[in-house]
This record gives C-alpha cells, sequence and structure tokens, in this order.
C-alpha cells in the first residue's frame, strides 16, 4: 500500500470528488493505491492520463512505443510541438508529473507483444485499451481475461467511438465482440471525439476503483457525434468464443 | 414494415455518403436485400468478405441473439450496422 493520502495539499487537490456520497477518504485512498495501466499514449490514452492521474491514481504504467509526430497534435494533448520525436510514454510521463505530483509513472516504451504482455499486467488493477489496431487489442484482452484485470474498452472513427467495460470472467469480453478487423488503416480523428471516449473509459476506471457508480457491463456505449447520439447496444458472451465462451475448459464451472 | 436503417460512419464510403434509409420490409433479411438494392456499394459489408467485420443491432439488441436474419420487423422499428471500431 503507498502512504496514505494525509497530506493537507494533496487532500486538497481532491476535495470536490470527495464531496460525492460514498467516496470520502476512503475511496479516495484506493485510488492512491491502484495500479493501471493505460494501453497506447495517444488520442485515448491522452485524455485517460489527465483524468486518472487528477482523480489520485497513484500509479500509472504508461504503454506506447511510438514517437510524437507533428500529426498527433490534433488530438494526443499528452504532448507537445516540442516534443515532436520523443517517446509518447515518457512525453506523457512529463506532462503527468507537472499536473499531479503525487502521481507515478511508470514508462514503458515498447509495443505490447505476445511475449511481454504478461509482465505488462502484472500487479495491475484495471487496464484501459487505448490502443490503434484489433491484433494488439485482441491480444490484450485475451491475457487480461487470463489474469482476470477487468479492461475499459474505447474506441473511435472520425466523431463517433465505443466504449465497454469487459470484468473477466462476469461479463463479455472483446473477442465476442471482434469478428474479424474492418479497417486497420489510418482512421480520421477529431480531437474532441477522442476526448469524449477517452474521458468516459477514465470514469469507468475510477468508478470501479472507488466502488461509486455502476459499470458499463454487457453494453457497449455507441457514441455518434455526427448526429448527436448515444445508443446502449447489448453485448453478449458469444457461446464459442475461444477467450471466455463457457465452452472453453478453462471457463467451465 | 416500413424499418429505419442506422449506418455507422466507416460504412458511409460504401453507401455513397448516406448515413439513414428508410426501407420496407418483414425480416431483417428483407431489409438488407433491399438495402443492397439502393446502396449497391453495401453489398461486401452486408454479404460479402467483410460481413464478419460488422454487427446488426434492432432497437440496440444485437440479432445473433435474436432470430437472426430472420427476426421480424415491426413498423418503426430500427437497425443500425457497425463494425468494430478499432482506432485510439
Amino acid at each position: 500500500m503507498n502512504t496514505r493520502v494525509c497530506d493537507t495539499s494533496e487532500q486538497n487537490r481532491y476535495t470536490r470528488q470527495m464531496m460525492l456520497p460514498n467516496w470520502g477518504k476512503t475511496a479516495q485512498q484506493r485510488l492512491k493505491d491502484a495500479t493501471v495501466l493505460i494501453a497506447g499514449a495517444g488520442g485515448l490514452g491522452s485524455p485517460n492520463a489527465f483524468y486518472l492521474a487528477c482523480a489520485g491514481v497513484g500509479h500509472l504504467k504508461i504503454c506506447d512505443d511510438d514517437v510524437v509526430e507533428l500529426s498527433n497534435l490534433n488530438r494526443q494533448i499528452l504532448h507537445t510541438s516540442q516534443r515532436i520525436g520523443q517517446n509518447k510514454a515518457a512525453s506523457a510521463q512529463t506532462t503527468i508529473a507537472a499536473l499531479n505530483p503525487y502521481v507515478t509513472v511508470t514508462v514503458v516504451a515498447t509495443q505490447i507483444t505476445a511475449d511481454n504482455v504478461s509482465a505488462l499486467l502484472e500487479d495491475v488493477d484495471v487496464v484501459v485499451d487505448c490502443l490503434d489496431n484489433l491484433q494488439t487489442r485482441l491480444l490484450l484482452n485475451r491475457q487480461a481475461h487470463r489474469q482476470t484485470i477487468p479492461m475499459v474498452h474505447g474506441s473511435i472513427y472520425g466523431m463517433e467511438g465505443r466504449v465497454a467495460f469487459i470484468n473477466p470472467p462476469h461479463t463479455p469480453c472483446l473477442q465476442c465482440l471482434a469478428g474479424k478487423a474492418f479497417d486497420d488503416g489510418t482512421f480520421p480523428a477529431v480531437g474532441a471525439a477522442v476526448g469524449v471516449i477517452g474521458s468516459l473509459q477514465a470514469l469507468e476506471v475510477v468508478k470501479y476503483i472507488t466502488g461509486c457508480g455502476r459499470n458499463l457491463t454487457h453494453t457497449i456505449l455507441a457514441w455518434d457525434g455526427f448526429h448527436n447520439r448515444f445508443q446502449m447496444l447489448t453485448f453478449n458472451t458469444k457461446a464459442d468464443c475461444d477467450v471466455c465462451g463457457p465452452r472453453q475448459p478453462e471457463n467451465a464451472k | 414494415m416500413r424499418c429505419r436503417v442506422n449506418l455507422a460512419s466507416p460504412l458511409w464510403k460504401y453507401s455513397g455518403n448516406q448515413a439513414e434509409f428508410e426501407i420496407e420490409g418483414d425480416t431483417v433479411r428483407q431489409v438488407l436485400s433491399r438495402l443492397e438494392e439502393e446502396a449497391p456499394g453495401m453489398k461486401d459489408i452486408l454479404t460479402g468478405p467483410l460481413r464478419d467485420a460488422i454487427r446488426i443491432y434492432l432497437n440496440n439488441d444485437d440479432i445473433e441473439m435474436l432470430e437472426k436474419m430472420d427476426t421480424a420487423i415491426k413498423a418503426g422499428d430500427e437497425l443500425y450496422i457497425s463494425p468494430v471500431l478499432t482506432g485510439g
């Protein structure tokens, strides 16, 4: 366990959220004791890192092997023009250190692979899926299921996006949803749109850790920013899912 | 029965940039078949190689949990077609 949230200036920082019913010092301490893996420090990773650090999550593991490019800066608000060429996870660490010195950031400047995904998830309480391709998302999903770590899925295209809370073994997983990739090429992205989806993901993480509110389980929240529409789509376990399906021996009750 | 069909934005390039359709049909299969007639570019999505990459929802319920393509359509129903988004 980390130190107590007893420092006056640290507590003052969180006053407005600690006013919420069932939050107080207990929930704030849960946030401080938590480790969250942010997989991807790009469009979705940016609002997640900001809001999780603001909320007082004690330890953020931020994973991205990519470097900051000029064309990222319309949406990836963790980074700046001065940091073009720098690793994104390292750039995120600089930003978060300036925002909240009580948060520890671990930089993981490597690609997520089958060889390192298990170690990456070690000691992680929740993982936030902020990746930009289906293959790595499914790899992370599979391992999070094996290690029974909740994963908050988020994805975007232009001015629309999706959010779902995957809580193994109680909910369907990403593999249940994704038959195959529709289009993993360069996708359009508006900064404010990744802000909407990334913020919703961060709120799911905060709700899970604090125990305040209800998570988006068995549901995909689909947001259409073009037409200002939120839909709650059903999200069911696929009987033949090779990750979480009931026919898998390791999932047998 | 008249049904509204909404397409997620990644599909618009296949539908002639049209996001919404009003289509008559008694089942999901009939509606989608008429959608394909109205927007031939949707063929790859609805019956072609990209079919496994999309999900179809009737009034927000995944048709895979209903009667699939044989699910009956009532007046005022809404079909929503979307791929799994992967951008981040």
